[in-house]
């Protein structure tokens, strides 16, 4: 081992070591809670994750699951959504809700003091939402009108069109968001109907991280959530995968923007697939920091773009790796092509061990830090257990990356990087 | 009312709870925080904290756009061209790869009134992240090389800026209400001024700025106050001082003059607007707080003031937002707004009425005590890792005290309705308009 290698080890086993280990516990009513205590933060975060996908929507009800996240917000039977904000607020706490792919999210920060207050809201909001005809119709008005988006800019038009081609049949196409169409005809009665289903103890993960004494989270939660009664929780929907390619498509679409957008998309694994985290190491060996390959080689190098990056959200039911550029209309031939020559070098020559361990470095160590905050480790602890990787996953986490291979690379880089979407987004003439 | 929904307010104290505000801590309690300067003028700000392996440290040039004198884009090009190569790390971009390749972070970000250069690692990696921050701010090299390199590079960055129509609006904003101060013209400059600009130029900008008695380092982690001071001695220490630059005049502060107007069609099917007020700069740090209570007032929450009047006058926003950032000189405030051509008028209008109510009459509660809260969690929720508060205390220490970073809280906490009430702005220094024409001027 050089002497690099095993600075690097010992760099990152001491911001590992240090974490405390969280616990899981099931309660009688089968809702588990996670609680990992940390005095590092001066505030508490509790998420709250909810099994309940896009593909458990009918295609006829798109965006229904943003309307009872919205409506649920809205208040309980014992208190109304103003309230139970403006108390929230004036203790220096915020309630949030966020619609992802394959669940829904509810969050609250509040500081150290305020925890119980915080489990006592996130508590009403999960057991026992008002869904008044006033709040569901009202939800519904408000997914209406954020239905389109904005679309400033390059990225966000390649983005649109490439969503657009990638998932053009598939229930995560509108990200949640629904269709208008599709809005109008919901009604209160099927939104809470919605409600009754999916949201019981059974689908839910709720984890509580900062500064807390888990005893006195976990006699809360009972108190809190014990009694919360459900139905037997749903059949996980079937991960239908978004469709593949048998081959290559161009888009290329002109918009009042003055930077050009170059965007590859590939489709990719879901989530809890084996190659999923290997896919994760090339996502840092092309586009993770200033080591990276396509930072170096075309921003560097070539001088070909500011922006250059990858994405590679974590979905189920399959996902895509997507590779970008911002750059003048001029260049457009050559960003894609130092993409693509970036990739077949992928897939053709075995990474160097120093570049890979940079990437594995790079990975492990935006994980570490990223759990500073209480809210993103606090997320990641519930989504590892809503999908089935359990709440050790994360500690892993680090371990697993060190465990991908140089033959791991080239292998999914074989298999992912055939076909793809081109978006091109160049300034109108 | 649920038990337990009533059992938790009473836990709190149910007056605490549900009708007066709660104690948010202060995220830089005085007696965390300690300073110290190295002999060569380089001043330290340094919160200690063990629970963590990890220290996160920023250093902060007082040089940002605002200091440009003639050429435009300078302060921001010199960010870009101080990771191309230093005297120790001479590859373009090693002395970040260096960080990362142990698990580090970097970044480096430029405002009107300072550059910030910022890094996080395990704390067992202190010499090096000093290390590599004292290399890229006080030894990069500059070559012609990386120059003309990096020029398409940032001429892309300003393009992206551009095609944002709310960041171009709000650079308009600043350079239709500023006549003489620098801070007229966008961090990045213009294209043209870009092009124009040479390696001897940003050389001498650094040789200018960049010098120990200019600059500021702050560091929160997983440090000692003796190890930190051995550390940055070795790291800055051999840097000799120098007398820190005078900077450009203040903008004079025209009273008499009438709002300015400005139109830029674009192709979009909808107005974006903004209405510039004038604001206070950092050595009013009471009317600081206020204007941000003012503006946590107007724009946030489910209960923004802004939003709730446009809704009662019946005038459809699309979406819009308040910024106020606090400058060295007196800065502005600017509220901004997307509408159909049809209403973008009645929204400057109502705006301009809601304003002069506020600073009339009494500012409503609750919605005053929400603000005030919100404010105050904001500023807890912003600062909860040791990158963050570095940051926060790099911006106070930029601004001319990284201690201040310990008032804020206190200050927020006095304010009082009619203490507030002087800072809603009501002097419309500008209109500025982008995208299909208001309907209805005349």
């Amino acid at each position: 081992m050089t002497r690099r290698l095993l600075l690097l080890t010992l760099t990152l086993a001491a911001l590992a070591a240090h974490a405390v280990t969280p616990t899981l516990e099931r309660l009688p009513n089968t809702l588990r809670v996670v609680v990992q205590p940390t005095t590092a933060s001066q505030v508490v975060s509790l998420e709250a994750l909810v099994r309940y996908s896009a593909l458990d929507e009918a295609p006829s009800e798109s965006g229904l699951r943003r309307v009872l996240m919205a409506a649920m917000l809205d208040g309980s039977t014992a208190v109304g959504g103003a309230s139970l904000r403006q108390t929230l607020t004036l203790n220096g706490g915020e309630l949030d809700g966020r619609v992802h792919q394959d669940a829904l999210e509810f969050s609250v920060t509040v500081p150290a003091s305020a925890t119980n207050l915080g489990l006592a809201a996130l508590a009403e909001v999960l057991c026992h939402p008002a869904l008044s005809d006033t709040s569901i119709n009202g939800a519904i008005a408000q997914a209406r009108a954020r239905v389109g988006g904005d679309l400033d800019g390059a990225l966000n038009v390649a983005t649109w069109l490439s969503q657009g081609l990638l998932y053009h049949d598939h229930p995560y196409l509108s990200h949640g968001d629904g269709l208008a169409d599709t809005l109008a005809d919901l009604t209160p009665a099927r939104v809470r109907e919605a409600y009754a289903h999916y949201v019981i103890p059974g689908t839910v993960v709720l984890a509580v991280v900062g500064r807390c004494a888990e005893k006195d989270v976990r006699t809360q939660v009972n108190g809190l959530f014990g009694a919360w009664a459900g139905t037997a929780p749903p059949a996980p929907p079937i991960l239908l995968a978004p469709p593949g390619l048998d081959g290559s498509h161009l888009e290329l679409r002109e918009a009042p923007v003055k930077t050009a957008c170059v965007m590859l998309s590939f489709p990719i694994c879901g989530a809890t697939h084996a190659d999923f985290l290997p896919l994760r190491v090339v996502d840092a060996l092309l586009g993770g920091g200033t080591g990276a390959r396509l930072f170096r080689d075309v921003r560097e190098e070539h001088n070909l773009a500011y922006d250059v990056a990858t994405a590679m959200p974590a979905q189920l039911a399959g996902g895509h790796f997507t590779l970008y550029a911002l750059t003048g209309a001029a260049y457009m031939d050559d960003v894609k092509q130092a993409m693509t020559d970036e990739l077949v070098r992928l897939q053709t020559e075995p990474v160097p061990e120093p570049e890979l361990r940079r990437a594995k470095a790079y990975l492990k160590g935006r994980y570490l830090l990223s759990h500073q905050y209480s809210a993103l480790q606090a997320f990641d602890l519930a989504w590892y257990e809503l999908i089935g990787l359990g709440v050790p996953f994360d500690a892993e986490f680090p371990t697993r990356v060190d465990a991908v291979t140089a033959d791991d690379v080239q292998r999914v880089a074989r298999a992912y990087f055939t076909h793809y979407y081109l978006v091109v987004v160049v300034p109108q003439t | 009312m649920r038990i337990s929904w009533l059992l938790a307010l009473l836990c709190l104290g149910w007056a605490a709870a549900a009708c007066a505000a709660g104690d948010i801590p202060n995220p830089f309690p005085p007696r965390e925080l300690a300073s110290f300067t190295l002999s060569n003028g380089l001043h330290v700000v340094l919160r200690e904290d063990h629970t963590l392996p990890i220290v996160s440290m920023v250093v902060v040039v007082r040089g940002g756009s605002g200091s440009e004198a003639n050429t435009r884009g300078m302060a921001h090009f010199l960010e870009h061209l101080t990771f191309q190569g230093t005297e120790k790390y001479p590859a373009a971009l090693a002395p970040q790869y260096a960080l990362e390749s142990l698990g580090g972070m970097s970044n480096a970000v430029t405002t009107r009134d300072m550059t910030r250069f910022q890094a996080s690692i395990a704390s067992n990696q202190l010499g090096l992240l000093a290390d590599v921050l004292a290399e890229v701010t006080l030894h990069p090299t500059l070559d012609d090389t990386p120059f003309q390199k990096e020029q398409p590079v940032i001429l892309n960055e300003v393009q992206r800026d551009e095609d944002s129509p709310v960041t171009a609006l709000l650079n308009m904003a600043y350079f239709l209400t500023y006549t003489r101060h620098p801070y007229r013209y966008p961090v990045t400059g213009a294209i043209d001024e870009i092009m124009g600009l040479t390696s001897t130029d940003v050389r001498a900008f650094h040789a200018r700025w960049y010098v120990p008695s200019n600059m500021s380092v702050t560091l929160v982690g997983d440090v000692t106050a003796k190890k930190a001071q051995r550390v940055l001695e070795a790291a800055f220490g051999a840097v000799k001082g120098a007398t820190p630059p005078a900077l450009p005049a203040p903008e004079p502060d025209n009273a008499a003059v009438h709002t300015q107007r400005l139109h830029v069609p674009r192709d979009f099917p909808t107005t974006f607007q903004v209405m510039a007020f004038p604001a206070p700069g950092r050595d009013e740090p009471g009317k600081v707080a206020a204007t941000d209570l003012v503006m946590s007032l107007l724009a946030d929450g489910p209960d923004a003031l802004l939003a709730r009047w446009w809704q009662q006058q019946g005038i459809p926003v699309k979406r819009f937002g308040v910024e106020f950032v606090t400058t060295r000189e007196p800065g502005r405030f600017l509220i901004w707004a997307e509408t159909d051509p049809n209403a973008a008028l009645r929204v400057k209008e109502s705006t301009q009425l809601l304003l002069r109510q506020l600073a009339m009459g009494p500012l409503p509660e609750p919605a005053f005590t929400l603000a005030k809260q919100r404010l105050l969690t904001q500023f807890l929720l912003e600062n909860e890792t040791y990158s963050q508060q570095a940051a926060t205390l790099a911006y106070f220490e930029g601004l001319g005290g990284g201690m201040t970073a310990t008032q804020y809280v206190p200050t927020v906490r006095a304010l009082t309705a009619e203490r507030v009430q002087p800072a809603v702005p009501t002097r419309l220094l500008g209109w500025v308009t982008l995208g299909a024409a208001p309907e209805g001027e005349r």
